[in-house]
């Protein structure tokens, strides 16, 4: 049998507070293969932070505890520091927000893409350039060679996203984690964006997880769904399933959306239960 | 006969650039009849935003008609005190429109005093009443508040002076969907209970059927269409900028799913 690309158990990420201790990841698993999972949840319901310790980038005073934890065949949970940085960028990588913020202000797109091949491989320089201008092209930039001595500051916010992806997806990783990658964009370039990164998991075969609050377009985009709320997964559920919802948090996420059909009438408000917070809810 | 609270007519908006002037709004012509909520949609810098603050009062780089609750806007000046009285706006972030040091009764109690409102007392905690505060709210800081509660204050804070128009830029779209339903049910409950007019801006066409009564559709500076939000249904009489929103918004012209 073949090992899942990705295999997680009992994973908690915990932070201490004067208060005492805050859980804010709590119990979380996963199996997945290379398949388009989505994670969506509110704001502070632990999906950033679940991502971000799978790559072994919770800071401290965070901690990050887990039965098992497994990258192909590799145990995560006992990695070294400089093991985690060799994994990153090549075998598992992570696509943020808002590329005004992720790319490096004062550096050439260019370079930040080479960055990633340098960091990971010994190929010439000559080598480097032409990857990083056959990626800028793939990632359906028209003007590559603009592109990449342009700093981030001369791109829209949709040509960002897309180098982002450039640089991450240059290093051919096994798993590529997006979190929240459109909701800096436009709508009509979030479209582009999405449809991108699902042509991208295609044709090179990675796995994808999508961290969003928009259900409705996780929905349309992946496999299957986990819904998170406050640091817990309180259902797991195929993606054109959502509407057989079982769980009154995610009926209650899916019915709060506004449309025609809601028109002239209140929207359902979420009533919060205690017990969604329980294991056993 | 239709009695058209804000008219406008012709409007260019611009930016004063380094070099020269940025046009960010060509030619705009809507009106807005009493009573009605209209939505202004569009995608990032299709000049949405900037058309409304000119609504507003807030941008003197205009040139054209511009005439707001009986007043009329002259391009370069900044409209008389009580233009403010009759239009109001609520704005897209509700951790930068309101000023950190400021408790929740200042915020509110300000505009009052300037506008020379008497007891304000009363005033403030039917207000903090009305968007379902409560006065436990009152003396709060704003970083004592979530975005829901906060975008609540805002909006308690745009009815204080009882305008006659409200004008909406992206109230929800840096809220959680749940509180999103919260902050548009409250919209709601305010057109119920006041002759309103509103305009709102938005990217998001679901909170536009949802809650608007006709709309105009912007791209690049320019009004491609406007029509009533039931006439979104006769997809192929769209136009194709429109059209595109909607793909975006439900999909393939499949509304969202309900439970």
């Amino acid at each position: 049998m073949t090992e899942p690309l990705l295999d997680i158990e009992g994973l908690s990420v915990t932070f201490p507070t004067p208060q005492g201790e805050v859980r804010v990841v709590r119990d979380f698993a996963l199996t997945m293969g290379r398949e388009k999972i989505g994670i969506v949840g509110e704001s502070g319901s632990g999906k950033s932070i679940t991502a971000r310790a799978i790559l072994g980038l919770v800071r401290r005073p965070g901690i990050v505890t887990s039965r098992r934890m497994r990258l192909g065949g590799t145990d995560l949970t006992t990695l070294a520091p400089a093991d985690y940085r060799k994994l990153r960028g090549k075998r598992a990588a992570m696509i943020l927000q808002d590329p005004k913020f992720s790319l490096n202000p004062v550096q050439r797109i260019g370079k930040q893409i080479e960055e990633t091949i340098l960091l990971h491989e010994k190929v010439s320089a000559a080598e480097r350039k032409t990857r990083a201008l056959a990626m800028l092209g793939a990632v359906g930039i028209d003007d590559p060679d603009r592109v990449y001595s342009a700093y981030p500051h001369e791109l829209s916010g949709g040509m960002g996203q897309r180098a982002m992806i450039a640089t991450m997806l240059v290093g051919s990783p096994e798993l590529l984690i997006a979190d929240e990658p459109t909701s800096a964009l436009d709508v009509l370039v979030r479209d582009q964006v999405l449809a991108l990164i699902d042509d991208l998991a295609r044709i090179n075969g990675f796995g994808l997880i999508l961290i969003a609050h928009d259900l409705n377009m996780v929905a349309r985009f992946c496999d299957r769904i986990l819904v998170m709320y406050r640091g817990r997964v309180v259902e797991t559920l195929a993606a054109n399933a959502l509407t057989e919802a079982k769980h009154p948090y995610t009926q209650g996420l899916v019915a709060c959306l506004p449309s025609a059909r809601t028109r002239g009438r209140d929207l359902p408000v979420l009533a919060r239960d205690a017990a969604w917070e329980s294991a056993d809810a | 006969m239709p009695d058209a609270v804000i008219a406008v007519e012709k409007v260019d908006v611009w930016y004063e650039a380094r070099d020269g002037r940025f046009r960010a709004v060509t030619g705009a012509t809507l009106t807005v009849e009493r009573g009605e909520f209209f939505g202004l949609v569009g995608g990032s810098g299709s000049g949405k935003s900037t058309l409304l603050r000119v609504l507003a009062g807030l941008s003197p780089h205009f040139s054209g008609k511009v005439d707001v609750g009986g007043f009329h806007l002259e391009p370069g000046q900044t409209p008389p005190r009580a233009f403010h009285r009759k239009a109001q706006m609520v704005f897209q972030d509700p951790f930068a429109s309101l000023n950190p040091r400021h408790t929740v009764d200042r915020a509110i109690a300000d505009g009052l005093i300037l506008h020379g409102f008497s007891d304000i007392d009363a005033r403030i905690l039917r207000l903090l009443d009305q968007v379902g505060l409560g006065k436990a709210f009152r003396f709060r800081y704003p970083h004592e508040l979530s975005g829901g509660q906060r975008q609540r204050v805002a909006i308690a804070r745009a009815l204080a002076l009882e305008p006659e128009i409200l004008l909406l830029d992206e109230p929800t779209s840096a809220l959680d969907a749940s509180v999103q339903a919260e902050i548009l049910n409250l919209l709601a409950a305010i057109r119920r209970d006041t002759a309103l007019t509103s305009v709102l801006v938005t990217h998001d066409l679901g909170v536009v059927t949802h809650l608007c009564d006709r709309l105009a559709v912007m791209q690049k500076g320019t009004l491609v269409e406007e029509c009533a939000v039931s006439a979104l249904e006769d997809t192929e009489d769209r136009h194709a900028y429109t059209r595109q929103l909607m793909r975006a918004a439900f999909g393939d012209g499949q509304p969202t799913p309900v439970s």
